[in-house]
């Protein structure tokens, strides 16, 4: 119960602060975007944005709402209520990774109607943007200014990136497969071709390892340098 | 240079190495500019061997458009910097000191104007792949001005660094000002001339077709669309901040 009441804060919070305003602008210019692209390339035009931009929401927004709260003071009010850190890490990766969906939803369901696999289209987003997020997480707390924290997430998010390149066929694919964010590109991949059994088992597997892993990792850093530090 | 500004300035200087965004704004643009000389020649070769496309007949846009990366990137920067401020109540202390309120939108304004100007000339002559030709005078002024008129597009109407972020995202629109210059035809490329990049780009590429006056014109109209925009945007900053 008091997790739902927190999603509800958050999403209540993302929307005073015009997130959802700022991505119907983006979806807009996305889509206008897409239209202009040729048939043949849209579909991966439209995951490669997908990818880039909808599911990692939470990588710059995360950062900026802790930093906000870090200035307000309201994390010291916060903690000393019943709310667990855990419920608190959820409530901000669930609220994100919803707007992160219904972007997405937006810009695939305007450019190339519904998606063939509407499932593990929806999974990917959403396990790509928790993900994101509690990285997000984990690496604003180690900074103290904004902008400070938008260089530094560039360089924790840039090893997530490499699987990008398996689009154009460079390196062993044994390599991509080590990081969470090709089991992202796996599942939306989906939205122009056909994925086997074992890619879908794999790439959902691998995207639960990485969320747990950065949420032990977000959750410990918050503790240390939030609430003990 | 005025003392009251030597604090700012040894300040900002120890930020430096404790916020590297400062570093990052300087870094940026000289990434972009080995990336036209290095990069986008390599670029050009595998494009052409991999699809038959060839990226020269787009030299042109591709220097309109890497342009303008140098401005937005430190009035980004600036932007939130100052959002950060008033984020945590320091604009008033600013204000109280001799600096003065006015004295503190200067000085924050000032360097990402400095840091457009430097690296915009440095990309039109380093390049590589930019004309030279007077125009590029009329473009560096334009430039120069559009990172002031995105800083103080931030703190006008942002609350807090949150919406800032928000904000800054909205701003990628902005990249729409040297497609529409490049791609869109006559009558309907008129929609973009409220985007302020529209202007540079437009000029640049008018100098390229070697077309002076409408280039002179069009950096004329650009550069009392940025004043405009400037009085207006701090105005409202410092109504929002009272």
């Amino acid at each position: 119960m008091r997790l739902i009441k927190m999603i509800r804060h958050d999403i209540q919070f993302q929307w005073r602060h015009r997130f959802y305003f700022a991505y119907m602008v983006v979806c807009s210019v996305y889509l206008l975007l897409l239209h202009g692209i040729p048939s043949g390339y849209k579909e991966k035009t439209a995951m490669l944005l997908t990818f880039s931009d909808p599911s990692a929401l939470g990588l710059i927004f995360a950062g900026g709402i802790l930093l906000l709260e870090k200035d307000q003071g309201i994390h010291d009010c916060l903690f000393v209520t019943p709310l667990r850190l855990t419920e608190y890490l959820v409530a901000k990766a669930c609220s994100l990774s919803l707007l992160s969906l219904i972007a997405a939803w937006v810009i695939h369901g305007f450019s190339l109607g519904m998606p063939s696999s509407p499932f593990l289209f929806s999974l990917g987003v959403l396990l790509s943007s928790s993900f994101f997020t509690l990285l997000s997480i984990g690496v604003v707390v180690r900074t103290q200014s904004i902008n400070g924290f938008i260089l530094l997430i560039q360089l924790y998010a840039l090893p997530f990136t490499i699987p990008l390149l398996s689009l154009l066929d460079w390196g062993p694919r044994m390599l991509y497969s080590l990081f969470p964010t090709y089991g992202s590109l796996l599942l939306l991949s989906s939205i122009y071709r056909p994925i086997a059994l074992h890619e879908i088992i794999y790439a959902i597997g691998i995207l639960i390892v990485g969320n747990i892993a950065i949420f032990i990792w977000a959750r410990h850093s918050f503790q240390q340098r939030i609430l003990l530090g | 240079m005025s003392r009251k500004y030597q604090s700012l300035i040894f300040n900002d200087v120890r930020q430096i190495a404790k916020d590297p965004m400062l570093l990052a704004s300087l870094l940026g643009p000289l990434a972009i500019i080995a990336f036209a000389r290095f990069g986008f020649p390599f670029l050009s070769i595998w494009l052409e061997q991999q699809f038959s496309f060839y990226l020269y007949t787009y030299s042109d846009f591709t220097v309109a458009f890497l342009l303008l990366i140098i401005p937005l990137l430190p009035g980004a920067m600036s932007g939130l910097l100052m959002l950060d401020e008033r984020d945590e109540n320091l604009i008033s202390y600013y204000a109280a000191t001799p600096l003065t309120r006015h004295g503190y939108i200067f000085y924050r304004l000032a360097l990402p104007c400095f840091l457009s100007a430097m690296l915009a000339s440095a990309f039109l002559l380093l390049s590589g792949i930019a004309a030279m030709q007077f125009e590029n005078l009329y473009t560096i002024i334009l430039l120069t001005l559009e990172a002031p008129c995105l800083a103080l597009f931030l703190v006008a109407f942002a609350a807090n660094k949150v919406e800032g972020l928000a904000l800054s995202k909205i701003s990628g629109l902005l990249f729409a000002g040297p497609i529409a210059a490049a791609f869109i035809p006559d009558p309907l490329q008129y929609l973009a001339l409220w985007v302020p990049t529209y202007w540079p780009a437009k000029t640049y590429l008018l100098g390229t077709l070697n077309e002076p006056y409408f280039a002179l014109a069009s950096f004329a109209l650009g550069l009392l669309f940025h004043l405009f925009l400037l009085q207006r945007l701090s105005s409202m900053y410092l109504k929002r901040t009272d």
